[in-house]
């Protein structure tokens, strides 16, 4: 079957490739833009085919009706119908949206996610912001400060405020910037990567200092923060020990902050220079 | 509830216990839970073999508890981790 489509878009990100298609000039254009610094160049490895079909969702807010079957991606919500599945490299969604980049791009954020896992990655809710030629990366959900300590960072390199794809490389883990942030004037996406140092869940609180949890709270913190492969119990298990891999290689904290850049001091104190200097890596700023 | 009922995680409920402690996750629910040591112990023994007695008598004996206390607490926290439908009481 043709695709129906305007032209294709897509993004790649870390070798992960992945093409939209859509007859939607709206959603096309809206999407382009979004991902303009992450562009598709190698063959696809998941194609996503947007059928806009009405204007029924008031609110891209509003419940998707996510769930998964046999390792499918399935949605089932009005307006929002639909599947991912990674294994046949496919997707489809049927949109009736007021807002539909907006819908839009959640269904490829949940691709991406599962494409990231399937492909030894993880997405994860975290703002990462590359100091001295290394990325942190600030876990949290939405609320915890992931934004404030983006934009507090300045002007270190915001790889993203809300999702970074960690992703394995030449024996180390990576962060890889995502096109998926909260739009803000303020903070200015680039597409760039860094050697992850240090995941630091956030704790607002009144006193500014890094806890080392155990590590069962720090792999429940990590998998709480894995956006949809959580979701699928099919997943679940190895999911935990993707993120026992990457806990080996990359030290969590708690990091107990204030709402001002003087997290930075104790965390460049303690934490101090990483282990092994990066090879090299392509956008990664100071 | 008595100590002769089995407990069993529900299906689509996933532990990995590490360092004593354990790590649950109930996705469809979107939940993760750390549990204590005893917790954890306890969670290890939840295979639809062991009875809560059976349980129990494991955590008396490796936590030097009162044999009343741990098939108090046993019982306890397994009513609790039923009322959270992660696990399932059966005869």
């Amino acid at each position: 079957m043709d695709r129906l489509t305007i032209s294709p878009c897509g993004l790649e990100i870390a070798g992960l490739s992945l093409a939209v298609h859509t007859y939607d000039r709206r959603v096309q254009r809206g999407l382009a833009e979004r991902y303009r610094l992450f562009p598709l160049r190698h063959t696809p490895r998941l194609t996503l085919d947007i059928f806009c079909v009405g204007r029924w969702r008031a609110s891209a807010l509003l419940d998707t009706g996510m769930a998964f079957d046999d390792g499918r991606l399935v949605f089932t919500a009005p307006g929002y119908s639909g599947y991912v599945d990674v294994a046949r490299g496919q997707g489809e969604l049927a949109l009736s949206s007021v807002q539909p980049v907006d819908d839009a791009d959640y269904f490829v954020r949940c691709a991406v996610a599962l494409l990231a896992f399937a492909s030894g990655g993880l997405l994860l809710h975290a703002a990462g912001i590359v100091r001295h030629s290394y990325a942190y990366l600030f876990l949290g959900h939405s609320g915890s400060g992931k934004t404030t300590v983006a934009r507090l960072s300045a002007p270190a390199l915001v790889l993203n405020d809300d999702l970074v794809l960690l992703w394995p490389a030449e024996d180390r883990w990576w962060a890889y910037a995502t096109p998926f942030g909260n739009p803000s004037p303020e903070l200015v996406t680039v597409a760039g990567h860094a050697p992850a140092r240090a995941l630091l869940s956030l704790v607002q609180d009144r006193e500014v200092r890094l806890e080392k949890p155990g590590p069962a709270l720090a792999l429940a913190e990590m998998v709480g923060n894995a956006p949809v492969v959580s979701a699928d119990p099919g997943r679940a298990a190895a999911l935990l020990g993707r993120c026992q891999q990457i806990l080996q290689a990359v030290p969590h904290y708690r990091l107990h902050f204030l709402p001002d850049d003087s997290f930075w001091r104790i965390v460049d104190d303690e934490l101090g220079a990483a282990p092994g200097a990066p090879a090299g890596s392509s956008g990664a700023g100071d | 509830m008595n100590l002769a009922l089995r407990l069993e995680p529900l299906p689509g409920v996933v532990g990995q216990v590490i360092e004593g402690e354990a790590v649950l996750v109930w996705p469809e629910r979107g939940e993760v839970k750390v549990l204590n040591p005893v917790g954890a112990r306890i969670w290890q023994l939840a295979d639809g073999h062991h009875t809560l007695g059976d349980i129990a008598a494991v955590i008396c004996a490796e936590y030097a508890v009162e044999p009343a206390q741990a098939q108090a607490d046993v019982l306890d926290f397994a009513a609790e981790l039923e009322r959270k439908g992660v696990v399932r009481l059966s005869p």
